[in-house]
């Protein structure tokens, strides 16, 4: 009798993953196997085998490496550090805020997610453009004799991704800072720390799985990001999403395309694993 | 190890918040080294004093001075305070030994001498054997007691207590309460402790601070708040009453109140004229006689409606004409239903 108890809500669970299961499978892991595949192939062989050519060929040339690889990578880097920054300062101001003010402060910044990335990276192409906002400003208090060149360079896309990836941060590090007691903060007051000392020692401290959990996601949409790089890059900037992109319409060269695309992938987990690694080493020990 | 403590003076608190008077006025004198307790129900403003006093909030008008210095306006973390939040407020990612060791960091001790006197606090509070624990890994009791050592260990001149047993079980509180009135004792710290439970109260203090509504109704010993309360509130708040309300008559042979169809003995009333206001008079349970042979004279006539057992100790509830009285007795063998005889003697209730 209790094997039959064991056996029914197990199987009904597995009945109820497995629509996860097919959807993951089918549109996540099926075609990452075939993209990997793709990527040991080569684009000029005229029969089906398999080589490392693809990868030699981007670890060779400096400037995939150094050009394309390390620029994204360092920008993804700077863009999730400021949005994490950014993130951190608003969730914190709003979580001092009255209940309903709080509640009008996240419906504003979920509005910016409703609109299409596209859309919204366009209007910084208007703001940031020659005739834009910003140049206007600076033309007109003096700052600059005339307009800058602020669009299609790295600052550009920098820009284009801390104003992408700060909306998930402040969501997720908001659920995280409204979870500490504020209890925990004037007991820290009430023994002689002032209110910098109670930050620092006890507030900041139990935000840190917020600031791992947000970090890891900011680290994954920027290097991933595709529609910033593009519209506001130009084509100068160059970025491992846009290049796997153009090697495979463009240029029509799939397989090398391929390996472009599982690099980042590689790549992307190097980063978030340094990154969680860095966090827990640096701020998750004893200090007695 | 003993800290001299300081006495605290309030003068003329007032809070106000969003057009209410959270405080009202509140003056108070607490002496060096006395346990005086705050008590009053949810919402009276005894946790505001509270915050007020270790510098959490600030008053709309009035003086806090601690000692001789005014501390009105200095805020928590410069003033000489310890205090004890009901939910424990252990910081969770420090051990047991971390929270109380942080105060004593904050001013600049070594290592070594912090480690040394955090150790030497928890083994006031008998827990030095679980100084390496978490505050996850200790009981209710457990980590209250840390608090208490985190509180007293930075040697403040006032303990501050915020109902610091409500959140723990009852068998519990009575060891607690124990524990904290004899290291306040041997600290010699001046101590507020605020709570809702009278008996708590009773048993702790030296003095009581029966407050209602943001003001103070009576600060006395918890002798005298039980046997000569100022006013009904007082009365019915702090332990069990029978009240009664009325025009006393003086004759010769005393003076009575009429209530129930009988007169009721007025003991040593004050001096004042026959008419004006309604007075009230009130008698505890336990100063009730109950007279089981019915043919005796005095006392006034019942019958036993409820009986409720408390193991020390059996609670009557007798009626009398329109009214329930409550009785309190060690006699438990009467049963529901049996007439008897109550004698007693009303005080008046004078504020």
């Amino acid at each position: 009798m209790s094997a039959v108890a064991h056996s029914q809500p197990s199987r009904s669970a597995a009945l109820l993953v497995l629509p996860a299961y097919v959807v993951l499978t089918l549109c996540f892991f099926i075609p990452l196997i075939w993209i990997g595949v793709q990527s040991l192939t080569d684009a000029r062989a005229t029969e089906f085998t398999l080589s490392l050519s693809n990868y030699a060929r981007f670890f060779s040339d400096s400037h995939y490496v150094a050009g394309l690889l390390w620029r994204t990578v360092w920008l993804s880097c700077a863009a999730t550090l400021l949005s994490l920054i950014i993130g951190y300062a608003g969730a914190y101001f709003v979580t001092r805020l009255g209940e309903r003010t709080q509640s009008t402060m996240l419906f504003l910044v979920m509005c910016p997610l409703w609109v299409n990335l596209v859309v919204r990276t366009l209007s910084l192409m208007v703001i940031l453009g020659r005739d834009g906002v910003v140049n206007g400003f600076l033309v007109a208090t003096g700052i600059v004799p005339k307009p800058i060149q602020l669009l299609y360079n790295d600052w550009a896309v920098l820009f284009g991704m801390v104003q992408m990836s700060t909306p998930f941060v402040f969501l997720t590090l908001y659920g995280v800072l409204k979870q500490i007691p504020n209890e925990l903060t004037s007991a820290a007051l009430t023994v002689g720390a002032t209110p910098l000392r109670a930050f620092a020692r006890v507030f900041l401290p139990l935000s840190i799985p917020g600031l791992i959990a947000a970090g890891v996601l900011a680290l994954g949409i920027n290097m991933e990001s595709f529609v910033v790089p593009i519209l506001l890059g130009g084509g100068r900037v160059t970025f491992m999403s846009v290049a796997a992109y153009e090697m495979a319409t463009v240029s029509n060269n799939l397989p090398f395309a391929a390996a472009i695309g599982m690099i980042l992938l590689a790549t992307t987990f190097l980063a978030i694993f340094l990154y969680q690694w860095a966090m827990k080493k640096v701020f998750l020990s004893s200090h007695y | 190890m003993a800290t001299p403590g300081k006495p605290i003076s309030i003068k003329n608190l007032v809070k106000r918040f969003a057009s209410t008077e959270v405080l009202q006025g509140v003056n108070l004198e607490v002496k060096t080294g006395e346990f005086i307790s705050i008590l009053g129900p949810s919402g009276c403003g005894k946790s505001t004093i509270l915050r007020i006093v270790a510098g959490l909030d600030f008053a709309t008008s009035g003086e806090v001075l601690i000692g001789t210095k005014a501390v009105t306006h200095l805020p928590a973390w410069e003033r000489e305070i310890g205090l004890v939040f009901q939910n424990f407020a252990l910081w969770p990612h420090m051990t047991a030994l971390e929270n109380v060791a942080f105060g004593l960091e904050l001013r600049k001790l070594s290592k070594d001498e912090c480690r040394r006197r955090a150790l030497e606090a928890l083994r006031l509070v008998q827990l030095e054997h679980l100084a390496s624990r978490y505050p996850s890994q200790l009981s209710g009791g457990q980590q209250q007691r840390v608090a208490i050592a985190r509180a007293t260990v930075i040697n403040p001149s006032v303990l501050l207590l915020d109902e610091p047993l409500s959140a723990l079980d009852k068998s519990l509180r009575k060891d607690m309460q124990l524990e904290i009135k004899s290291i306040q004792q041997k600290l010699g710290i001046t101590t507020i402790f605020v709570t809702h439970d009278q008996e708590e109260a009773m048993s702790l203090s030296d003095r009581i601070v029966v407050m209602r509504a943001g003001k103070i109704v009576q600060i006395d010993t918890p002798e005298r708040l039980y046997s000569n309360p100022v006013d009904r509130y007082v009365a019915q708040f702090v332990g069990e009453t029978n009240l009664f309300s009325g025009h006393s008559v003086t004759t010769p042979e005393g003076t009575f109140l009429f209530a129930d169809g009988h007169p009721h003995r007025v003991s040593s009333p004050r001096e004042r004229v026959n008419g004006g206001d309604e007075s009230h008079y009130f008698v505890r349970p336990e100063w009730i006689r109950i007279e089981r042979d019915l043919s005796v004279d005095s006392g006034v006539l019942g019958t036993i409606e409820r009986k409720v057992f408390l193991g020390a100790a059996v609670d009557y509830y007798v009626r009398v004409g329109e009214r329930l009285i409550h009785v309190n007795t060690v006699d438990g063998s009467i049963n529901v239903g049996g007439q008897v005889r109550l004698q007693f003697v009303l005080q008046e209730i004078e504020g």
